[in-house]
C-alpha cells in the first residue's frame, strides 16, 4: 500500500546497465564513506577469537571470509554505524532552521545524552517518498519534524510510534490542543494564521474571516494563496467550516472565495509578505510570526485575531516505529518540548509555544498576535485525514473556479 | 557571415540580428535582475533595488548553513565530473571504435538518464538503494546520482568529436609501431581532448544545479546549495537568495572562463 507511487514509477523503468560500475567507481573514491574501521571491528566481532590463526586456515578461505566481511560490512554498515556512534536522526528545516537547530539546540542535547544528532534537511514534503522508499522497519530517520497535513498521511500508513508519557514527561504541561489521540505525536510548536492588514492604509481591519467578504471596499486588495501552498488549502478548509460546511461539504466556500474575484495568487507566504511590503495588497491571510518579523523591518503592517478562530501552521513531531534509537528519539522529543528550547523558538522565529509553561520575554508577550496559553485553543484543528482524501477534488475545483 | 546584397536580403539580415538580440535579452535579463538584486541595500527581494550594498553577501559568508551547501555541491559536482568524465569517454570509444552489434541499444541506454524525467531516475535510484541497503545515510547514493545523470553528456560530447576523428591517425601510429596505449594517448586522446572537455564542463554545471536528484537522494547532514536556497526561499524572501544565485552564477562561470582559458573552447559556427 505505501509503495504504491513508486512501484509504478519502478515498472516504467527499464533495468539500467550503467549502475553496477557507477556504485564501485563512487564508492572507491568516496572519502566520506568512513566505515571501514567499524566494518572491520564488526567483521572481527562476528568471527569466533582465533578463527584467524588456526592452522586450517587455506589463502581461499581467507579470501572467502574477507570477502563475506566485506559483503556484511558494506550492506549493514549506516546500522554499525549508529548503534556505535549512538546517532540520533532527525529532520529539520533548511536555512534559519538549521542555523537555529545546529546552533543554539543541538549542542545542548548532544552535551546532556552524549548522542549525536545528525539532520535530514528539506521540506516537509520530501520525508514521504524517503520513508516509503526505506520501508516502515528501516527508517533513514528517527524523529520526523513536519505538518500535521502529511504527518497524517504517513501515520495512517504505519511509520510512526507513540510517544510514552514516561519517557517525554513535558508531554503533560503541553496544551490540549498540540496532544494527540494515543500520544501517536506531538505538537511542537504552532504558527497561527490571522489576517494581516496594512496599518498605514486600512483604518477598519477585518476582524473575523467572514468580514474578508463583507467589505467593498477592499475589493481587489485582498491576498490569496494558490491551492497548493498549505495554507491556502486551510483557507478553503475554515471558510467551509465557517459557512456551514466541512471537510467533505466546501462548495459554499467555494462560493463565497469566488465573490472575491479577480484576484492574485501566490504560491509561497514569502511573496505574500513581499506584496503586503509593497502595498500590492493591503489586506492578507498571514501568519503572525511574520507579521511580527515584518513589524520589526519597519513594515507598516498589523494583524487581527479572527473571532472563527486561527488556523495555523503546524510543526509535529513524531517517532518512527522501526528507529533503533527510540529512547533517544523520545529524549529529543521531550527536549524539544522543553520550556527552554521553546523559548528559543519563541526568540527565533516568533512562533507559539505549545508547552504551556514556556516563559515568553516582556516584549513579546505584550503583543496582541502573541498566541500562547489559553488561545491556542483559538486555533482550529481540521480533520487532515478526511481532508486529505479530498485533496484532490478540492485542488482540482479550485483551479477550475478560482483561475 | 556573407554581407546581405539585395533587399530581401538584408531584411532578412535585420530580422535575423533582431532575433537573436532578443533571444539573448530575453536569457540574459533574469540573470541581470538576479545579480542586482543582491546587492539590495533593502530587506527585500525586489528590483529595481533600494540602493547598493554587499550586506546579503556578508549574510552568505557568514551562513554556515549556506557555506556547507555550497561545499557539498562543488564537492560532489567534482567527484560526478571526474567519474562521469571517465566513464563517459571510455563508454564513447568503446561504442564508436569497438560496438558490432547493439550499437544504438547501447547508444540508448547511455543517455537514458538524460531521456528519462529527472525526478523519475530519483525515485527510481531511490528505491533501488533501500533495496540493496545502501540507503541515503551517506552522499554514495547521491554522487551515483549525478554520475549517472551528468554522464551522458560527456558521452554524447566525446561521441561527436570521435564521430569526426580518422581511425586511421591511430592506425597510422599502430603501424609505426607503437603500442596501443602510446597510440591512445599520444594520438587519440589529444585529438579527443575537446570534447572531453566540453563533455567534462557540461557535467560539473548539471550536477552543480542538479535539483530532483538531489532532492530526493541527498544525505544525512548534507544538502546542496539549490535544495538549501529552495529551502531558504520557504521561510525567508531577502536578497541573500539572489547573493546565493549569484554566488552559484561566478562559480558556473569561473568554470566556463578557466576552461576556456586553458584548453579554449571549440567555436561554434553555422
Amino acid at each position: 500500500m505505501q509503495l504504491r507511487t513508486p512501484m509504478r514509477v519502478r515498472t516504467r523503468i527499464p533495468p539500467r546497465a550503467p549502475i553496477p560500475p557507477v556504485a564501485t567507481q563512487s564508492s572507491d573514491t568516496m572519502p566520506p564513506v568512513a566505515t571501514q574501521s567499524s566494518a572491520a571491528m564488526q567483521a572481527s566481532d562476528t568471527m569466533p577469537p582465533g578463527v584467524a590463526t588456526q592452522p586450517t586456515l587455506t589463502r581461499r578461505g581467507l579470501l572467502a571470509s574477507s570477502v563475506a566481511a566485506g559483503a556484511i560490512a558494506l550492506l549493514s554498515t549506516p546500522h554499525i554505524a549508529r548503534a556505535q556512534a549512538k546517532t540520533l536522526i532527525v529532520t529539520c528545516y533548511g536555512g534559519a532552521y538549521e542555523k537555529l537547530f545546529r546552533e543554539q539546540l543541538i549542542p545542548t542535547f548532544e552535551k546532556e545524552t552524549g548522542a549525536t544528532v545528525r539532520l535530514v534537511l528539506g521540506l516537509a514534503k520530501d520525508n514521504i517518498p524517503l520513508l516509503r522508499a526505506a520501508g516502515i522497519d528501516n527508517p533513514p530517520l528517527d524523529v520526523c519534524m513536519t505538518n500535521e497535513v502529511i504527518a497524517e498521511i504517513l501515520r495512517t500508513e504505519g511509520y510512526f510510534t507513540a510517544l510514552p508519557e514516561d519517557k517525554v514527561t513535558n508531554l503533560k504541561d503541553v496544551a490540549p490542543i498540540a496532544r494527540y489521540p494515543g500520544d501517536m505525536a506531538v505538537t511542537g510548536m504552532l504558527q497561527p494564521v490571522g489576517i494581516a492588514y496594512r496599518t498605514d492604509t486600512v483604518s477598519d481591519p477585518v476582524t473575523s474571516w467572514k468580514g474578508l467578504f463583507e467589505r467593498p471596499d477592499l475589493k481587489g486588495q485582498i491576498g490569496m494563496y494558490n491551492i497548493t501552498n498549505s495554507l491556502g488549502f486551510m483557507f478553503v478548509l475554515m471558510m467551509a467550516r465557517i459557512y456551514g460546511g466541512s471537510e467533505t461539504a466546501y462548495d459554499a466556500a467555494f462560493k463565497q472565495i469566488q465573490t472575491l474575484k479577480p484576484f492574485s495568487q501566490v504560491d509561497f507566504s514569502g511573496t505574500m509578505e513581499i506584496q503586503l511590503t509593497r502595498g500590492e495588497v493591503d489586506v492578507a491571510p498571514l501568519d503572525f510570526a511574520a507579521v511580527m518579523r515584518l513589524q520589526r523591518q519597519g513594515v507598516p503592517v498589523d494583524a487581527k485575531v479572527p473571532s472563527e478562530g486561527m488556523v495555523a501552521f503546524d510543526q509535529v513531531f513524531n517517532v518512527t516505529k522501526g528507529s533503533k534509537s527510540k529512547d533517544l528519539a523520545f529524549a529529543w522529543v521531550d527536549y524539544f518540548l522543553r520550556p527552554e528550547t521553546q523559548q528559543k523558538l519563541v526568540n527565533g522565529f516568533f512562533i507559539s509555544p505549545t508547552n504551556l509553561k514556556t516563559v515568553i520575554p516582556p516584549e513579546l508577550a505584550t503583543s496582541p498576535i502573541m498566541i500562547t496559553g489559553d488561545r491556542l485553543q483559538r486555533v482550529v484543528r481540521h480533520d487532515w485525514a478526511t481532508a486529505n482524501r479530498q485533496r484532490d477534488k478540492i485542488v482540482e475545483q479550485w483551479n477550475r473556479l478560482m483561475t | 557571415m556573407r554581407t546581405a546584397t539585395t533587399a530581401p536580403e538584408r531584411v532578412g539580415h535585420a530580422v535575423f540580428v533582431t532575433f537573436v538580440t532578443l533571444a539573448y535579452v530575453f536569457l540574459m535579463a533574469p540573470i541581470v535582475v538576479v545579480v542586482l538584486a543582491s546587492l539590495n541595500a533593502g530587506n527585500y527581494l525586489k528590483f529595481p533595488p533600494e540602493g547598493l550594498s554587499l550586506r546579503w553577501y556578508a549574510t552568505f559568508f557568514h551562513s554556515a548553513p549556506f557555506l556547507n551547501a555550497m561545499a557539498v555541491s562543488l564537492r560532489v559536482a567534482v567527484i560526478a565530473t571526474i567519474l562521469s568524465t571517465i566513464i563517459g569517454t571510455l563508454a564513447a570509444v568503446y561504442y564508436t571504435r569497438f560496438t558490432t552489434w547493439g550499437r544504438q541499444t547501447l547508444r540508448m541506454v547511455m543517455i537514458a538518464p538524460m531521456l528519462l524525467p529527472e525526478v523519475l531516475t530519483a525515485i527510481a535510484l531511490l528505491l533501488y538503494y533501500y533495496v540493496i541497503g545502501l540507503g541515503t545515510q551517506t552522499l554514495i547514493g547521491l554522487q551515483i546520482g549525478h554520475v549517472l545523470v551528468t554522464m551522458p553528456y560527456v558521452f554524447l560530447n566525446v561521441t561527436a568529436n570521435l564521430g569526426n576523428l580518422d581511425p586511421a591517425l591511430e592506425e597510422a601510429a599502430r603501424s609505426l609501431g607503437a603500442s596501443p596505449a602510446a597510440a591512445f594517448s599520444r594520438i587519440s586522446l589529444p585529438l579527443m581532448k575537446q570534447g572531453v572537455v566540453n563533455g567534462a564542463m557540461f557535467a560539473f554545471i548539471i550536477s552543480f544545479d542538479l535539483f530532483s536528484i538531489s532532492l530526493l537522494l541527498k544525505g544525512v547532514d548534507t544538502v546542496t546549495l539549490p535544495i538549501q536556497l529552495f529551502d531558504y526561499l520557504q521561510w525567508n524572501f531577502d536578497p541573500t537568495a539572489a547573493a546565493v544565485s549569484t554566488m552559484s552564477i561566478l562559480v558556473t562561470l569561473t568554470v566556463v572562463l578557466l576552461t576556456d582559458r586553458f584548453v579554449g573552447l571549440r567555436t561554434v559556427r553555422f
